[in-house]
């Protein structure tokens, strides 16, 4: 069997979970039937890829429990195996794998709380790049300033939910019990960042400061036609506040400082 | 640029895991050297400064586990440049992968998965080290894999494989005793016999780790899960193939179960203690 054709088929057993005869047939080292020594390397792969799930999602884990979470880690593991050998950023899809299960439909805050966990996961690993200082603006005139491009730190997120999943996050903390301290079904539309300190962030934004920061990653766009989307969001917000909170969290930087770096998934 | 800094002969270090890297960096402990994994520094986080600092005070070798030297399809090109960039990044003393493969189909699958030894995979590995050298301008070592199965096509054994693949690259060998034990177990081989098959001139550095024993029907299987002290098998042919590689630094391996730093310090300083004196009683025996 050539190289090729052997390494197709262990992989598909390693993802479906059935041993293909021919492959069986290749195996050896007898005593132990070539099936089990197979399945050594399968429950290798689906205990270290759930155990980083676990590791990425420790909110989701204590909502399904512990024999939920296993099941579901099992069937994203095949639906979805990593497409990227950084283990730290394995479960990037698994928020939308959780909004697209039926059983999961009545629980439509579990997949938001995975948005949220990944959210606050890429903030902790993403570079860090300076931020853009806001005293840089008083030297500039009015066209620079329209001109000027800035982007939104790697690892900065806009989570829109329709439950408060930063409530649901807090009470699932260490020490809490999980019950909820006032109503979760309030919407939320929340920046998650990580602050200078390293700690990681989340607040509400209003519809206009969404829509300017959306304007401006990934893609970083001018800053004037990102406060004109911000205006037709919100038609009575104030540019010059919308522009002055991101800048005063330290959440903006020039755009050549993180062209070369890329985003997280 | 940082210039390159090498391991002393014979030293013993650590595998550095980031829950001992603050520690390590901010100089609460002094391993001799560390050995990171690749693809655990790639993202330029915010340990990158701590990873940054461990590398000005010590040496550092850069150990990957995802390039896939034995994929048919050939080394992902994305990847080698986040490879290349870390191995820029810190000039480290040594750079090591595995005689195996985990990529298939542009999916990752996290496990060193097993080679057959043929001709054609040995052309296919010869290939992806070659071009991991050049792209990184520097020789690399492979280290042989624990394994759990042999295959029916297999055409030479671990050591002859490794040898023609140092023999056609240029590559180094990084010996993981540990893993020589694990296999010899599984398939019903001799290790002595598996390791004097090595090409032990060729030798970089020497892992060390150890293994746990399951049940696995009516037989049992060594598993390589370095998740405790490094076991009497492992050192004992560290003592039996040491005096053909005195210089050739040692690094103690623990993933699972991960102890505290200071226990694992101490575990280096244990097997600094049988190297040295082991070194004694080989000269003591040699006259």
């Amino acid at each position: 069997m050539l190289l090729a054709d052997f390494q197709a088929r262990f992989a598909a057993s390693l993802r479906g979970g059935t041993a293909d005869p021919a492959l069986l047939a290749l195996i050896g080292g007898g005593g132990v039937p070539a099936a089990n020594r197979l399945s050594l390397h399968r429950n290798h792969v689906r205990t270290t890829l759930s155990a980083a799930l676990a590791l990425h999602f420790p909110v989701v884990a204590c909502l399904v429990g512990e024999a939920g979470f296993a099941a579901l880690a099992t069937r994203f593991i095949a639906d979805c195996p990593p497409d990227d050998p950084r283990l730290a950023l394995f479960g990037a899809r698994f928020p939308g794998f959780l909004a697209r299960l039926p059983e999961l439909a009545a629980l439509p805050m579990v997949a938001e709380v995975a948005a949220f966990e990944w959210a606050r996961h890429r903030a902790a690993l993403a570079p860090a790049v300076a931020p853009f200082e806001a005293m840089r603006l008083a030297s500039m005139g009015p066209d620079a300033i329209d001109a000027l491009r800035l982007a939104l730190l790697p690892g900065v997120s806009i989570v829109e939910t329709a439950h408060a999943v930063d409530h649901i996050w807090e009470i699932n903390q260490a020490g809490r019990d999980g019950t909820p301290g006032r109503t979760i079904a309030e919407s939320r539309r929340l920046l998650v960042w990580r602050d200078g300190a390293g700690a990681i962030r989340a607040a509400d934004l209003g519809v206009g400061d969404a829509a300017f920061l959306r304007a401006l990653a990934p893609a970083a766009g001018a800053l004037g036609p990102a406060l004109d989307a911000a205006l037709d969001a919100e038609a009575d917000a104030d540019p010059g506040a919308i522009l002055a909170r991101p800048l005063g969290l330290g959440l903006l930087c020039l755009h050549d400082d993180v062209q070369s770096l890329g985003d997280l998934p | 640029m940082i210039a390159r800094r090498s391991i002393p002969p014979g030293a013993v270090g650590i595998g550095l895991r980031a829950p001992h890297l603050s520690a390590v960096a901010g100089g609460e402990a002094d391993p001799a050297w560390v050995e990171i994994h690749a693809e655990n520094h790639m993202l330029h986080g915010p340990d990158a400064v701590l990873i940054e600092r461990v590398r000005r005070d010590r040496p550092v070798s850069v150990h990957g586990v995802g390039l896939s030297l034995g994929s048919a399809a050939g080394i992902d090109d994305a990847h080698l440049a986040r490879l290349a960039t870390l191995v820029d990044r810190l000039e480290p003393a040594l750079v090591s992968e595995h005689l195996a493969w985990s990529v298939e189909g542009g999916y990752y699958w996290n496990d060193l998965l097993p080679l057959p030894r043929t001709f054609e995979a040995l052309d296919v590995v010869a290939r992806n080290v070659d071009r991991v050298q050049t792209r990184l301008r520097r020789p690399i070592l492979v280290e042989n894999p624990s394994t759990y199965m042999n295959f029916t096509e297999d055409e030479m054994g671990e050591g002859a494989f490794l040898a023609a693949l140092v023999a056609r690259t240029g590559c180094g060998l990084l010996l993981d005793l540990n893993n020589i034990v694990v296999s010899a177990g599984n398939l019903g081989l001799d290790a002595r016999a598996e390791l004097a098959a090595m090409p032990l001139a060729a030798v970089g550095e020497i892992h060390l780790a150890g293994h746990s024993v399951v049940e696995l029907g009516a037989a049992t299987m060594l598993i390589d899960d370095h998740g405790s002290p490094v076991g009497d098998a492992a050192l004992a042919l560290l003592g039996h193939m040491r005096p053909k590689c005195p210089e050739a630094p040692v690094l103690i391996e623990w993933d699972s179960d991960l102890p505290a730093l200071d226990v694992l310090m101490a575990e280096a300083a244990r097997i600094g203690h049988f190297l040295s004196s082991d070194t004694r009683e080989a000269r003591r025996a040699a006259g």
